[in-house]
């Protein structure tokens, strides 16, 4: 047993019970939220490493919020709201960083794809564009509302770090879509299952 | 001009970082360009096998480099003096998350005020320097694919976090090598001098 034993921890891998094709998983450093499990309990960020790989434009706008006539997702959260797919989150405690690099070191300024990322939400919301490895800090109460990928010709990294040692202590608030109504695949973030859309009111009251 | 426009940081000055991993680019956000930043964050990769922050061998002269605020560095471990430090270890395998893509050797503490303390890992990990604690060398062998090193201060400048290179500190695994196990190459060792091999 060393003295420095605990301050060298391998962090939690969160894969998603189905695949997403251009999601091969996340390292979490810090508490995970979903599982509330604490992974190196003396950091004091959240530290997110997600590769993002080149996929079909259905799994690409999957990732964040939802177009219409896309990709219909509902949330169910821990908390008992029901909703659609994820439109903007806001963080009242902390401040988000998301870093976003590319994987070819022969290339440093290119990222590998486009990104549009938006800030702010409804009639406040503005999208900032770029082609090249850069960070958008997201100040505390500020949603980030929708990030779309396109022209990805290689897998690039997006590193997110939250100033709070788990995101219950971050306050995330979430904003939503209105819940679809169609045969859409819905996912309850309390218990990773699964449900058909039209189900939902049956199944959970 | 976007309302927004200015939470979207390119770099923060990575030219005038060193790099601690070879000539692998470094990306820099943080207060030294950025005044609402809560850290500062570098991120680099690992692109072949090396020994970073390994001192010099005993009798060679120190390389020690002069930056234009005072601050001196090289290839030396460091202390971090006023803040903690978390550096994260990360593969580039997308076929498999849990590959590191290299076998990483990871020293902590400096045997005289504390202990010292050598981690070995194959996969992707985390790293806690506590602040006035030493860290490095590090030493990277058997690499078969780029490794992602992000290095977070818990300070927004490298000049708050007051980071010293222990210049003192010469070169153990130069020393071990040469000599091998048991020092059973002690006489060939003295008998020809490193590099003349």
């Amino acid at each position: 047993m060393g003295k420095y034993d605990d301050y060298c921890k391998p962090m939690f891998l969160r894969q998603d019970e189905r695949p997403r094709p251009n999601r091969p998983g996340t390292w979490v450093l810090g508490q995970e939220y979903r599982f509330l499990t604490e992974y190196a309990k003396w950091s004091p960020y959240v530290v997110e490493y997600i590769p993002l790989l080149p996929a079909d434009e259905k799994a690409m706008k999957h990732f964040h919020g939802q177009d219409d006539n896309v990709f219909h997702t509902a949330n169910v959260e821990r908390d008992g709201h029901k909703g659609g797919g994820y439109k903007g989150q806001i963080r009242h405690e902390a401040e988000m960083l998301w870093v976003f690099l590319g994987t070819d070191p022969e290339n440093p300024k290119d990222l590998g794809a486009h990104i549009d990322f938006t800030l702010g939400l409804d009639e406040d919301a503005e999208v900032l564009s770029f082609d090249e490895p850069c960070c958008i800090h997201v100040p505390r109460g500020l949603a980030n509302s929708g990030m779309k990928i396109s022209n990805q010709r290689r897998a690039f990294l997006n590193i997110n770090i939250l100033t709070q040692p788990s995101k219950e202590a971050c306050y995330i608030e979430h904003t939503y879509y209105p819940l679809p109504t169609d045969e859409s695949v819905v996912v309850d973030n309390g218990s990773d299952r699964h449900y058909k859309c039209s189900d939902v009111e049956k199944e959970l009251g | 001009m976007g309302k927004y426009d200015k939470y979207l940081v390119k770099d923060c000055g990575s030219e005038s970082r060193t790099p601690i991993f070879g000539t692998a680019p470094v990306y820099t956000y943080g207060g030294e360009g950025f005044d609402e930043a809560p850290c500062h964050i570098e991120f680099s990769f690992i692109t072949k096998d090396g020994e970073f922050m390994p001192g010099t061998d005993k009798g060679e002269g120190k390389v020690i480099t002069g930056h234009y605020d005072g601050y001196y560095d090289g290839p030396y471990p460091r202390y971090t003096m006023n803040c903690d430090r978390i550096i994260c270890f990360y593969g580039t395998n997308m076929e498999n998350m849990r590959d590191l893509g290299a076998h990483v050797s990871f020293t902590m503490g400096d045997g005289i005020r504390d202990e010292m303390q050598t981690f070995e890992f194959d996969e992707p990990m985390s790293v806690f320097v506590p602040k006035a604690v030493r860290f490095g060398p590090i030493k990277v062998t058997g690499l078969r694919s780029n490794v992602v090193v992000a290095d977070i201060l818990t300070v927004p400048t490298v000049a708050e976090a007051a980071v010293r290179p222990d210049f003192t500190y010469y070169s153990e695994w130069h020393d071990q090598e040469r000599l091998g196990k048991n020092d059973a190459y002690r006489e060939q060792a003295e008998k020809y001098p490193r590099g003349n091999w």
